[in-house]
């Protein structure tokens, strides 16, 4: 159901933003708003589907984690 | 440009002030009660004075460019790969941010108001608005701001004039327990949660040049002063001890406010007011992270950007933090010391290469 | 975006808009106005009074003649189940975004009421705001039975004769939920709660008709407080020792104080206000206290023969005043320090804030255990302003054969 609402939504901004990109013959444009469309997309469908993928801020965290160490390090 | 109209300065300025109290007013008062306990009010007022030093150097690193972004002189400045590197790190800056506000608001309200609402819902419905706002641009956002600021204001005065009897003095004391040390990070960990490095994206679009610096700076002062004396407040009236415990001791505190036997329970009228303040804070990074990613891309119309843009940053605060433990822990442990390297690095750098190297915008005055 | 995409934008928003998911409608509300909670046989036992919306509706001719609350209860192992249990026996789901009061039964707060707070503070339903109360010689269960006259909802009247007391008899100090937090989580202070009792028969108090006569069966009434060491009941204080201990704690704006005469009889004096000032510090590594309390009043009612026209006698009156309150205070300190040597009044948190150093020092002995050392000193001033329409008593002036 909410996949179904997931892909119309998709379809829906695709035909609002995509096609006059299209018409417009701006071709970068156009395939810079598909693909990001399509990650978006595909990560809200991947948790609507209920499939457990890793946290997209863990490559921030593992690199600010021993910040957050050195920092407080600094403080006490 | 996203933009054929420019906001005002004193549009700025409140947009400023809506900004500095976004979140901050939501998440400040526990996150400085759990490191400074009852001194939690004189760390905020020292996160607010940080906050004002970066102002001041944003407003210079503002004024060498005056018609560019941050995204845009970042290329001037560094060479191409260097330069774009560092855009592309503005660009995640202000997405990252903009991802975790619309958490913010979908944690508050599935904590407090909506309990059975799945989170998402929130998200969309907040993101709607959000992006309803960016598409029409940074003028109605301007405006829309300054006709609600008075309500929030009024409001305001209305949570910290009604709570007056129930605070306590005796609350503040033993004044410095621990020393400065706590109050130190306390105040650090404030200026983080302020984010003004945003701003670097916006300036360009605020018309009066000269006015730019000073309507960020008053902003900024008005908006600390909000945000201390909501964090006073939780000292004076709940205590350091219950303001660690709760999550949101502000709204705990708002539920205190019983006049007579007929305003009670208007807890839910002030956190009307953070939606109002959070969605701001939202609005503006969220066209700050559309506008740095059309620059860094070089696209003809960045307008395209927000509907996608929008997917991912609502799949970003769905799944990036499975449960509240896990996002306590990011905000403590990730936010604070990337916002805190992003707020100083970048900007740093970029002046620093701009004094050197005698760079700045040709049409500045 | 054109005309039609805004159409079908506010037609496809409109519907989520009202937020169905959470919906609670009024009539499947059972609103529960007070909640007790008591321990039987190793599990809780809780109690909601739930209010019946039809008997206490304004309109006349609504009511059937049936009792204008319900009490429910269920058992579980932890309150949440027993909470959720209680729609076994209440049809409707049990709301507490309109509970007013808490009351602890006297059993259950004996073995520690820190768990109970867990899911009261972590529910976002129940306010941060509501009343804490503890039962004496019941249970909670039978305090929310009982039915009142001239106010309908028991709980509104126990609300507003809590109120009343506090502000006019001034033997109950109320406590809110986030009160009692902060006093839980900090070492140098103890709890006390506002005690209630069932004066008369329980049960007769629970029939609806009890409720039709002019003297009523069985009355809800405050005795004092409950003193608590950590988070479990330790005992009580009677009326005269709750009062010094509101003198003591905080600011009183009216309570009523007698004082004995030189013969017999006494004079009854309204506080109008009184003000407590308490400084605390370690000297020698032993804590100390020194309590000042200020205040005004007037002469509400006097059976003594002293002119009060004479100054000396004001004088004398105002000297017994203070060394009545004082002696009253000092004992009720002692008894608490050491009958339950639990500091309710908040003494080692007064030293925390004037002496941080000193007592960093004395963290090694825990507040419970150094409580016992404190020695205090007590100052009261009560200056006597008004007697009132009249001065000298009436009694002295009624024109009769002496005694």
């Amino acid at each position: 159901m909410t996949v179904v609402g997931i892909i119309l939504a998709a379809g829906a901004m695709f035909w609002m933003d995509g096609l006059p990109l299209a018409r417009r013959c701006l071709w970068k444009d156009f395939w810079i708003f598909l693909t990001l469309l399509l990650f978006g997309v595909g990560l809200l469908l991947i948790h609507a589907l209920k499939i457990e993928i890793a946290s997209p801020v863990y490559a921030i965290s593992v690199i600010f984690k021993p910040v957050n160490q050195f920092i407080r390090g600094l403080f006490s | 440009m996203l933009e054929e109209e420019k906001i005002g300065s004193r549009q700025l300025a409140v947009l400023v002030v809506m900004f500095t109290v976004g979140t901050s007013m939501l998440l400040v008062p526990g996150e400085l009660a759990a490191e400074a306990k009852q001194d939690a009010w004189i760390a905020s007022i020292l996160g607010v004075g940080l906050g004002l030093l970066s102002v001041l150097l944003f407003w210079k690193l503002g004024d060498r460019f005056p018609d560019r972004t941050a995204a845009e002189y970042s290329e001037l400045l560094l060479g191409k790969w260097l330069g774009k590197a560092m855009s592309v790190l503005f660009f995640s800056f202000c997405f990252m941010l903009s991802a975790v506000l619309l958490r913010d608001v979908g944690e508050f309200v599935s904590t407090q108001v909506l309990t059975e609402t799945p989170i998402e819902f929130v998200h969309l419905l907040f993101l709607l608005i959000v992006v309803l706002g960016v598409r029409l641009g940074l003028a109605p956002i301007g405006r829309a701001a300054e006709i609600f600021f008075p309500w929030m204001v009024l409001l305001f005065l209305v949570v910290v004039g009604f709570l007056w009897p129930y605070a306590k003095i005796e609350n503040l004391k033993p004044l410095m327990e621990d020393g400065f040390k706590p109050v130190l990070l306390g105040g650090v960990q404030m200026f983080t949660l302020q984010e003004y490095v945003i701003f670097l994206m916006i300036l360009p679009f605020v018309d009066n040049i000269h006015k730019r610096g000073s309507a960020m700076l008053k902003g900024a002062l008005v908006g600390g002063a909000l945000v201390v004396i909501v964090t006073l407040d939780c000292i004076l009236v709940l205590g350091p001890n219950v303001t660690t415990l709760y999550v949101y001791p502000a709204y705990v505190l708002a539920q205190k406010i019983d006049i007579g036997e007929f305003l009670s329970r208007i807890q839910i009228v002030v956190a009307g007011m953070w939606f109002l303040t959070i969605y701001f804070k939202t609005a503006v990074s969220f066209y700050a992270s559309v506008v740095s990613l059309g620059q860094t891309l070089r696209l003809r119309e960045h307008r395209t950007l927000v509907l996608p843009l929008a997917a991912v940053m609502l799949a970003i605060a769905n799944i990036a933090y499975p449960n509240m433990t896990y996002y306590v822990d990011f905000y403590r442990n990730v936010w604070i010391p990337y916002g805190l390297v992003f707020m100083v690095v970048p900007p740093v750098i970029l002046l620093t290469v701009s004094y050197v190297t005698g760079k700045k915008s040709p049409s500045c005055s | 975006m054109n005309g039609f995409a805004k159409c079908l934008l506010i037609l496809l928003i409109v519907p989520v808009l009202t937020s169905c998911w959470n919906r609670r409608e009024l009539n499947v509300l059972g609103i529960a106005i007070a909640i007790g909670i008591d321990k039987s046989d190793g599990e809780y036992k809780l109690s909601a009074q739930i209010v019946n919306p039809g008997e206490i509706s304004g309109k006349p001719g609504t009511g059937g003649g049936s009792a204008p609350i319900v009490t429910h209860h269920a058992t579980g192992k932890t309150i949440f189940e027993a909470i959720r249990k209680l729609t076994t026996e209440e049809p409707r789901r049990v709301f507490a975004g309109q509970t007013r009061i808490l009351v602890f039964g006297e059993e259950f707060a004996r073995e520690g009421i820190a768990e109970a707070m867990d899911i009261v503070t972590r529910e976002p339903e129940v306010s941060a705001n509501i009343y804490m109360l503890v039962s004496r010689g019941t249970t909670a269960e039978n305090i929310l039975k009982v039915l009142t006259s001239i106010e309908k909802v028991p709980a509104l009247s126990i609300l507003n004769s809590m109120k009343a007391s506090e502000k006019y008899w001034g033997s109950i100090k109320l406590v809110k939920l986030d009160d009692l937090l902060d006093t839980l989580m900090t070492e140098g202070m103890q709890p006390a709660l506002p005690a209630i009792e069932i004066k008369g028969d329980p049960i007769a108090g629970q029939a609806l008709d009890h409720t039709d006569q002019s003297d009523l069966a069985s009355v809800l009434h405050f005795t004092g407080m409950a003193v608590f060491k950590e988070d479990k009941l330790a005992g009580w204080l009677e009326e005269d020792e709750s009062r010094a201990y509101r003198f003591v704690t905080e600011k009183v704006k009216n309570s009523v104080v007698q004082i004995p005469c030189s013969t017999e009889g006494v004079t009854s004096l309204e506080m109008i206000w009184t003000k407590n000032k308490i400084r605390g510090y370690i000297k020698r590594g032993k804590p100390y206290v020194s309590i000042q309390i200020r205040g005004e009043a007037n002469v509400g009612e006097t059976q003594c023969r002293e002119s009060l026209k004479k100054p000396e006698t004001m004088k004398e009156l105002q000297k017994r005043t203070n060394d009545s309150l004082r002696r009253v205070i000092e004992k009720t300190i002692l008894t608490v320090q050491e009958q339950y040597g639990s500091d309710i009044f908040g003494f080692g948190a007064e030293i925390h804030r004037s002496d941080p150093k000193g007592w960093k020092k004395l963290e090694e002995h825990t507040w419970i255990k150094e409580f016992g050392n404190l020695d205090f000193e007590t100052h009261v001033d009560i200056r006597i302003r008004h007697t009132g329409m009249i001065v000298d008593p009436v009694e002295e002036s009624t024109r009769r054969t002496p005694r």
